[in-house]
């Protein structure tokens, strides 16, 4: 609009609606030229490639089992690398600390959860925020007998495969390596007679 | 090497070390846990009220090449049978939980007595003439525990307690000392017994391999029981399938009873 009322102005001639009609043409223009630099300023750019991320929180069993202990703290230490902008593999270790609460003896006693698991994800990012699901697979193992009291460990068993799922929201900051997020997922052990645990963390990402 | 791989090696190794440090731990507790309980107090209206006893053999794997090479090693170095299951080998401590069934208080005493893997400590081996000689003491307990009626509670022989009650039955089986000294006086920093045998250091002393629990209520009551092993050993000493373990993969030990030596003729 702005350029076809340039081309209809005539050097010399200028009235007083004409001036009007060119002020709104250069204020309109002044609009759409800066349309660029404001959209580059709300972005966050964010890093993609190979990533490091470190998430603590908690976690606790679920259903039937969630009386033989307490929720506890969980960490999770996540390596991997961006495949796509919205498509990621990585790997991931997690320790996990729980009271147990089987009838007693023992009482008071803890036991740890340690994982190692790979990891994929699909992510979505809406400006500075970004979504994600994840699958995981991997091997846990306890690092003691306790549960056999309640028999969800058999006698001599500590290891299961481990399969799981999740998501997590995710805000990046104003460095395009670091995201802060929270995450929340799910689990299955198998071969623990079926366990299952939740856990909900928040998480620190840094992107090389 | 390229920046994105060195930072992806660094992040693996940062992540890797805490991991492998805590697994590296091989102390992490293990429980033998008998299926059965220990029940008392059924007839408590009968004077004699003997108590109720029963052994908890700890489940322990095969000694392996490596260690019976060391171990007979050990021996020729000290010229005397090192055993295979030393104090040191392991921390062990007792847990349990006393449930009464009775709509009143009870009083109920547990004993602790055991035996290592040459001697079992039986208190009634002392006593020649029961009318004129109190029996010594247990290894462990023996102290009145109240219960709350319907209630229950809890506790533990700590792991100080076990391993001073190993040197106590060493001292008393080896070094020939009164088991009232040794079951009542603080023994803990002993640094050697002088036996027949030779000299026996702190570091070779032979530790309880087999609890001998009595209870003994004036209520109907129920005790569960737990033992806890910590091993020092890499593969840990207690069996990974614990008392479900098939005979052969265990050790079987063949502890003798202790008899005292006859008291010196006048």
């Amino acid at each position: 609009m702005f350029f076809l009322q340039k081309s209809s102005l005539g050097v010399g001639s200028l009235s007083i609606p004409s001036f009007c009609t060119l002020s709104a043409g250069i204020f309109s223009a002044g609009i759409v030229l800066s349309l660029p630099s404001l959209s580059i300023a709300d972005t966050r750019p964010s890093e993609t490639g190979i990533y490091a991320q470190v998430s603590m929180g908690g976690s606790g069993f679920l259903g039937d089992n969630k009386s033989y202990t307490n929720p506890g703290p969980r960490m999770n230490l996540h390596v991997g690398t961006d495949l796509f902008s919205w498509f990621s593999l990585g790997g991931r270790i997690t320790i996990t600390s729980h009271e147990a609460t089987v009838p007693a003896p023992p009482v008071g006693e803890y036991l740890q959860f340690y994982q190692a698991a790979g990891e994929a994800r699909l992510g979505l990012s809406l400006g500075p925020v970004a979504f994600y699901a994840e699958g995981i697979v991997g091997v846990s193992t306890m690092s003691t007998n306790i549960l056999e009291k309640v028999a969800i460990l058999d006698p001599g068993q500590r290891t299961s495969l481990v399969f799981g799922g999740g998501g997590g929201i995710e805000y990046q900051l104003q460095n395009r390596h670091y995201a802060l997020g929270v995450m929340g997922g799910w689990a299955v052990y198998p071969s623990f007679s079926s366990l299952q645990t939740a856990e909900a963390l928040s998480y620190l990402r840094y992107t090389y | 090497m390229n920046s994105p791989i060195k930072a992806l090696l660094s992040s693996l190794l940062f992540c890797a070390l805490p991991v492998t440090s805590t697994l590296g731990c091989s102390e992490s507790p293990v429980y033998v846990q008998p299926p059965e309980a220990l029940e008392a107090g059924t007839d408590a209206e009968d004077p004699e009220n003997p108590g109720v006893n029963t052994q908890v053999v700890l489940p322990i794997r095969l000694e392996t090449e490596e260690e019976a090479t060391k171990r007979a090693e050990l021996s020729a170095e000290l010229g005397i049978d090192v055993p295979y299951i030393k104090i040191d080998d392991w921390e062990l401590s007792l847990e349990w939980t006393i449930r009464n069934l009775d709509d009143s208080a009870a009083i109920a005493r547990i004993g602790v007595n055991g035996a290592n893997e040459i001697f079992e400590y039986v208190p009634a081996g002392f006593v020649i003439d029961p009318e004129e000689e109190a029996e010594p003491p247990p290894l462990m307990g023996n102290i009145p525990i109240v219960i709350p009626a319907l209630g229950s509670v809890s506790g533990v022989f700590r792991e100080d307690e076990i391993r001073e009650a190993s040197i106590d039955l060493e001292l008393i089986t080896q070094g020939g000392l009164n088991p009232f000294a040794a079951v009542l006086g603080d023994n803990e920093d002993t640094a050697e017994i002088i036996a027949t045998s030779g000299t026996i250091p702190a570091s070779a002393f032979a530790s309880l391999i087999r609890f001998d629990l009595s209870l003994l209520s004036n209520r109907h009551v129920v005790m569960e029981y737990a033992v806890r092993v910590r091993s020092s050993r890499s593969p840990g000493l207690i069996h990974s399938e614990g008392l479900s373990a098939i005979t052969g993969e265990l050790t079987v030990f063949a502890p003798a009873t202790f008899v005292p030596p006859p008291p010196p003729e006048e």
